[in-house]
């Protein structure tokens, strides 16, 4: 975690920029990490036929979890504007497959409610979603209005 | 005198070559007809990958592929992979994982928020980065992404990928210092297809006339 102050999403500034990119550079560590949130992705959302995880950063995080659960997996990629005609889902979802929706880090929660659209309308059912870190910037509340429940392995006030 | 290991890292190629080919047929990732690359270029065969991550047990196996590719022709020590984006990250992720090799990743734009910077992860000056791609054409994003690495302060000497299309890859990266190491060779792929009888003659000999027409054959790679 690097201290200072970054331009988040929305222009929102914050003193605390988590650097979950770095994990993938430790080995170990990111086998530890996903082995844990592997689990709890299982307990949480049992009986899901596909994980969707956010493209890009968080693909090295949800292919590891495929892997572990020995799931299929997407990424769904940000939508950059609403002119963009490229299919931000990459690779599929069929019709009526239950997802879980991945990210490492969530603030307000909007890109995993642009993921949840994103899934539903290619037929994909979404009831949670499972990220490492909840910032709490109203995530939870945001989601709730989607019908997704937010989890997360660690609150950020946990770690500060 | 040959060398034994060599030998026998050769005869393990082949079989990993005919193995992809048998995955790719299988699960339906080589088409046939007319495509226009993202490159604006027509081709008579396209190699879809994008039903992949709905296979992860293929996803492990073709891991296993790039690792032994990795141990036989790089290094059998501890090597940093950079995943070229986009195709190259879950790719890389996965041999990562399952080797214990650290990985880096190169960023497809800079972002506008946060550090502003071209590779995400661990990179000290001078280390070594091995690329890794799902597949080379004529190597521009890997050249890209070198250039990426050596702009961070890191060293580029070898990148692997699944598939060499045989389009110039290998020698544009060749230009560049880098050695290109591939688990199949497209005209290899189809070798495989025409034993399989997959394909109908015609189909089958209008891409190897493409592919030779590209001129990147064995006497370039002697």
């Amino acid at each position: 975690m690097k201290e200072g102050e970054f331009l988040l999403h929305m222009g929102r500034k914050s003193e605390y920029y988590i650097d979950l990119r770095t994990l993938p550079s430790y080995p170990e560590d990111f086998d530890e990490i996903t082995t844990i949130f592997s689990r709890l992705v299982a307990e949480r959302a049992s009986d899901v036929d596909r994980i969707i995880g956010a493209a890009h950063g968080a693909a090295p995080l949800t292919v590891a979890v495929s892997m572990k659960l020995g799931k299929p997996y997407a990424l769904v990629r940000k939508i950059e504007s609403e002119n963009s005609f490229r299919d931000p889902l990459h690779g599929e979802v069929k019709p009526g497959e239950r997802t879980v929706l991945l990210d490492d880090v969530t603030s307000s929660g909007i890109t995993l409610a642009c993921m949840a659209a994103i899934v539903r309308a290619h037929g994909g059912i979404v009831d949670d979603a499972v990220v490492l870190i909840d910032r709490e910037l109203g995530a939870e509340k945001l989601l709730s209005a989607f019908g997704v429940r937010l989890h997360s392995l660690v609150l950020l006030r946990e770690l500060l | 005198m040959y060398n034994l290991q060599e030998r026998l890292w050769a005869e393990k190629k082949k079989i990993l070559s005919k193995e992809l080919a048998m995955l790719l047929i299988r699960l339906n990732m080589i088409k046939v007809g007319d495509f226009t690359l993202t490159s604006g270029k027509r081709s008579p065969y396209y190699i879809d990958l994008r039903v992949l991550p709905s296979y992860p047990s293929v996803m492990d196996k073709i891991a296993d592929m790039y690792i032994e590719v990795i141990r036989n022709e790089i290094s059998d020590k501890q090597v940093k992979l950079a995943a070229v984006p986009t195709a190259g990250l879950p790719l890389a992720t996965a041999v990562s994982l399952k080797a214990k090799l650290p990985l880096i990743y190169v960023r497809e734009t800079p972002k506008l928020h946060g550090h502003m910077k071209l590779i995400e992860g661990i990179l000290e000056q001078g280390e070594e980065a091995v690329l890794l791609d799902d597949l080379v054409t004529t190597g521009g994003s890997l050249l890209r992404a070198a250039e990426a690495v050596r702009n961070s302060g890191g060293c580029v000497k070898h990148a692997v990928v699944l598939i060499d299309r045989e389009e110039g890859g290998f020698g544009n990266l060749a230009q560049a210092g880098i050695a290109l190491h591939y688990i199949t060779k497209i005209m290899d792929v189809f070798e495989w297809i025409g034993e399989a009888s997959v394909l109908s003659k015609g189909e089958l000999k209008r891409i190897i006339e493409y592919l030779e027409g590209h001129g990147e054959g064995e006497l370039q790679r002697a």
